[in-house]
């Protein structure tokens, strides 16, 4: 932003010194790449006759080292399928859940089984809570909460019927939704039901969250996919048309830039999440019925008895499958894929159990110890949950937008000195940035309802309210416009002065041409002139 | 086939023994820090919060004293030591260390007005020495632990004020003019006047040891210079300036303490015109003093508060109070930038912390660190609404909320009448008289 345009000198300093402190934490983060030591893994082909999406893990494992080789396993399930899956945030547990009741929680790259347990009714999502201590389960009736010993802890009989859980971990928020359509949204620091957002939409179970703005992104029967805060009531942020049948799937990328929706007409589509536009779309014989991105924006997609994997798929269009990985006979059909944090492993629940692959350039190669740390120590762990809980960041400002803290309010009360009204913004009007996005959807209404584009709900379509003035604020406005015309024409300021003197100016000097030119003393001067034809 | 995997080894992540420090690997990517400015705003307004809970500036009364304190004197290299002296004449010496009473003597009929203490190198205390003066027009050198003077000089009229040169054996007084005297000598070096007025304060410049402001009872504000033994500028304030004292670190800057309510900060060289207000206080201002890095100005007045300044700011930064604190004659901030002190009518000395809510004792690195981490974090979020309502809120007694309302109230009534002249004078004529008069010159009527 350029500070030239700023008047107020001590504004126009801290803008700079602002500017200047985020350049040098720019450079200062640039310069500390160099330390970091892991790099992003690859899989290359070294001549034409080679393609990698042929190349099988019995021959991948042929190429890596023994500690990748091991992270190569299958675990043999066959009673309880077919396996929903869940990795901590660390990546160092997983979760498991059987349809049939079945529950285990893994160390998986030690093997050590952490917890297991057997709920003997249906058992439909599973998620890990802020750490590995506590994980949801998204069971027939109602949702539970377990521990790491597999006690439970909690009931939760308001969410009645789930069928996909979120955990928002920055804002302590476990999110479900099930058969009845309702979004509701528990704070697990407090016990409290935060939200219920009727979707009215009908039965849902797929759910994902932008990892960026802790907006959910709910996939429907109708086709629709609808982004949903706690704060909007039963309206959803957005509401895209993005299938013409029902949603199988969504997923989000890290930056919270892409989406990734998949349709039961056999369609993928990938959305640029900052216009609401699709970017382009996959299609295949048959329907993908779950996908995943990574951490890096690889795309994974279960295709009946095939997890196909595309690396460049977010940007580019019709990118080659990177992977692929058949299924044996007994596990099909695969039921969920889970992209390990940190690794470059995914996970395939299935109804023979569980299967870990290697997909190399999968995951982030370097974590950050103080966001998420696959080596923390219980001590760590216990501090880290301590300090995750004072700097929980509160629902009321879940929205599109989430660098509102500090920026300048648009709606902020234009005080009578006009100019630049600034107040800056706390968190608590952080919710009511809505601008944009209202803009953005009466843009969306207002073009042709066409198959892919998106288009706003008719009832979320209108332009926002006139906002309401108050008294005070129409006497300003009125003071304002009567001053305009001419009411207090005895009231002298600076600006009407000036103005005076400069007509005042300009009388004269025309005043003194036309002397000067009837006495006939200024030089070249054409008496004719006059007449002139003016350009 | 070219294949590489994310592979680690536990040994360069995990710490060897259970007495390392934890490894630490960082990776700034934004993506992986999600709502990183909504969680240091929560972090921010938490540090806000334990700040103001933690705040109890209060550590200790030092009572003793007979009447009210007028007189207060820190030692230039113990920070431990502090002298003062009464309305009764009675000099105390105190050790903050323990809170007690050191030494006492009954110095002075009457006033006991200013004391200051001899720069010894000497550590040992049994070599402190410090001088006394009194509206007896006695000046005493005291040695701590004898009760009769060293030595003791007549002037020539009752004194008012002291204060002992940097680092040669010089101090001055001030009377109805300004003596300059030698601790050996019974007869002043230099008697130095500008018009006739009391001087109510002096104080010599740190950096420029040459140079000493003083305060007169005429409204004025006179610089000298010892080495032409001549004031050098005399300016004339709207109000009588209580108290003087030289930014330790700004060898050309200066605060005076002023009856009407503010501290004003001058540049020597541009005496026309203040170079910055403080305001707050709601009654007059009897006595300031900077802290040892010259960022900040603690000051004590009428109105029964200490007010703690930064010193570039136009309005405090804290204000300390007590219930049974009456007016306060006198502030002083210690020199290892921890404490202020403050003398009061009722004849207590109190100790208060520079920082409200800063810990006593020693702090862990760790504790340093987090500390650091909540002040840049309070810096960057702190003009947010809620963050400054929080660090702003103090609790005062009704007197001096309601006496500021009023004050604010009576402000904004001048400058609104002052607008409407402007703005509803249509001649220009009538304009061309109006002058619009700056805050910060209105108050300095004339210097020479």
């Amino acid at each position: 932003m350029p500070t030239k345009a700023i008047k107020d000198k001590r504004a126009k300093a801290k803008v700079r010194q602002s500017q200047l402190q985020d350049a040098a934490h720019a450079l200062r983060a640039q310069q500390l790449e160099v330390l970091m030591p892991g790099q992003t893994g690859f899989l290359e082909a070294e001549h034409e006759m080679e393609h990698t999406e042929r190349m099988t893990q019995q021959q991948l494992a042929a190429h890596v080292d023994l500690q990748s080789q091991r992270k190569i396993f299958d675990i043999a399930l066959p009673d309880f399928g077919p396996y929903s899956c869940a990795y901590t945030r660390s990546g160092r547990e997983l979760l498991l859940g059987g349809r049939n009741g079945h529950i285990a929680t893994f160390d998986w790259k030690a093997g050590k089984l952490g917890c297991e347990l057997q709920v003997q009714e249906s058992v439909h999502d599973v998620v890990w809570l802020h750490n590995e201590t506590l994980f949801a389960v998204a069971q027939k009736k109602s949702l539970f909460i377990y521990d790491n010993q597999g006690i439970e802890i909690h009931c939760l009989r308001k969410h009645v019927e789930p069928r996909a859980l979120a955990f928002l971990p920055y804002h302590f928020l476990l999110a479900s939704i099930g058969n009845q359509g309702i979004l509701r949204y528990q704070d697990v620091s407090t016990g409290k039901l935060i939200a219920e957002c009727k979707t009215h939409y009908g039965a849902c179970s797929t759910m994902r969250q932008n990892p960026q703005n802790a907006v959910l992104h709910l996939g429907h029967t109708n086709g629709r996919v609808t982004l949903w805060s706690p704060n909007n009531g039963d309206k959803p942020l957005v509401n895209l048309f993005a299938h013409t049948a029902p949603v199988h799937s969504v997923d989000v990328d890290l930056s919270g830039h892409y989406l990734a929706t998949s349709g039961m007409e056999g369609a993928v589509k990938i959305w640029d999440l900052r216009m609401f536009k699709a970017t382009h779309t996959y299609r295949f014989p048959q329907a993908v019925r779950q996908l995943a991105l990574s951490q890096t924006g690889v795309l994974g997609t279960l295709q009946g008895g095939r997890a196909v994997f595309y690396k460049d798929a977010l940007r580019v269009p019709d990118a080659p499958p990177y992977m692929t990985h058949t299924l044996q006979p007994g596990q099909a059909p695969a039921a969920r894929l889970a992209f390990c944090p940190f690794e470059d492993v995914v996970g395939i629940g299935h109804a023979g159990g569980f299967s870990s692959i290697l997909i190399p350039g999968a995951g982030e190669a370097n974590f950050d110890t103080l966001e998420a740390n696959p080596y923390q120590t219980v001590k760590q762990r216990q501090e880290s949950e301590v300090h995750a809980l004072l700097d929980r960041v509160p629902a009321e400002t879940i929205g599109l937008e989430t660098d509102t803290i500090g920026q300048i309010r648009q709606d902020a009360p234009d005080h009578d000195g006009g100019g630049a009204a600034a107040a800056a913004i706390g968190p608590k009007a952080g919710s009511q940035m809505g601008a944009r996005h209202l803009k953005l959807q009466a843009a969306t209404a207002a073009a042709p309802a066409g198959s892919a584009s998106p288009a706003a709900d008719g009832a979320d379509g209108d332009a926002p309210p006139a906002k309401k003035l108050t008294k005070q604020q129409r006497k300003i406005q009125n003071r304002k416009l009567r001053r305009k015309m001419g009411e207090y024409s005895n009231v002298m300021d600076a600006r009407k002065l000036a103005a005076k003197e400069a007509h005042e100016r300009k009388v004269e000097a025309a005043r003194e041409a036309q002397e000067a030119a009837l006495r006939g003393d200024v030089a070249g001067y054409d008496p004719l002139s006059r007449f002139a034809v003016k350009r | 086939m070219k294949v590489k995997t994310i592979s680690r080894s536990d040994m360069d992540y995990c710490r060897e023994r259970k007495t390392d420090i934890y490894k630490v690997q960082r990776n700034l990517d934004p993506k992986l820090h999600p709502f990183e400015k909504a969680r240091e705003y929560a972090r921010a307004l938490t540090s806000v919060k334990m700040d103001r809970m933690f705040a109890k500036p209060f550590l200790a009364a030092l009572d003793g004293h007979g009447d009210g304190v007028y007189a207060l004197a820190k030692h230039p290299t113990h920070i431990g030591s502090v002298a003062s002296g009464d309305a009764l004449g009675c000099v105390k010496v105190w050790s903050l260390t323990n809170r007690d009473c050191r030494w006492t003597v009954q110095a002075h009929k009457g006033f006991a007005k200013g004391v200051c203490f001899l720069p010894s190198l000497a550590s040992e205390t049994s070599s402190e020495k410090f001088i006394s003066v009194g509206i007896d027009r006695m000046i005493k050198l005291w040695s701590v632990g004898t009760t009769t003077p060293v030595a003791s000089f007549m002037a020539s009229d009752a004194l008012n004020a002291v204060d002992y040169h940097y680092h040669e054996p010089k101090f001055i007084t001030a009377g109805t003019d300004v003596q300059v005297w030698e601790p050996e000598r019974s007869e002043p070096l230099h008697t130095l006047r500008w018009g006739s007025e009391t001087i109510t304060a002096l104080r010599w410049n740190k950096t420029e040891t040459s140079l000493f402001g003083a305060c007169g009872s005429d409204r004025t504000i006179t610089l000298y210079d010892l080495r032409a033994q001549s004031p050098i500028s005399k300016t004339v304030m709207a109000l009588h300036a209580n108290a003087i004292c030289w930014n330790p670190m700004e060898a050309l800057n200066f605060t005076v303490a002023s009856e009407d309510h503010n501290l004003y900060t001058f540049d020597m060289r541009r005496m026309n015109k203040a170079q910055n207000i403080l305001k707050d206080h709601v009654s007059a201002v009897m006595d300031l003093d900077y802290s040892p890095t010259g960022t900040e100005i603690v000051s004590g007045g009428f109105d029964k508060t200490i007010r703690v300044f930064e010193a570039r700011a136009q309005r405090s930064r804290d204000v300390y109070h007590t219930k049974r604190m009456q007016r306060v004659w006198c502030t002083r901030w210690s020199n290892d930038n921890q404490y202020l002190i403050s003398g009061s009518d009722e004849g207590n000395l109190r100790v208060w912390k520079a920082q409200a809510s800063a810990p006593i004792g020693i702090t862990s690195t760790r504790q340093k660190q987090a500390m650091q981490y909540a002040g840049a974090l309070k810096k960057k979020y702190g003009h947010l609404d809620e963050i400054k309502r929080i660090d702003k809120q103090r609790r005062v007694p009704s007197m001096i909320s309601n006496t500021a309302e009023k004050k604010q109230v009576m402000e904004q009534a001048r400058k609104r009448r002052d607008r409407h002249v402007v703005e509803h004078s249509t001649s220009k004529a009538k304009r061309a008289t109006i002058k619009v008069v700056p805050e910060r010159t209105k108050n300095v009527l004339h210097t020479e």
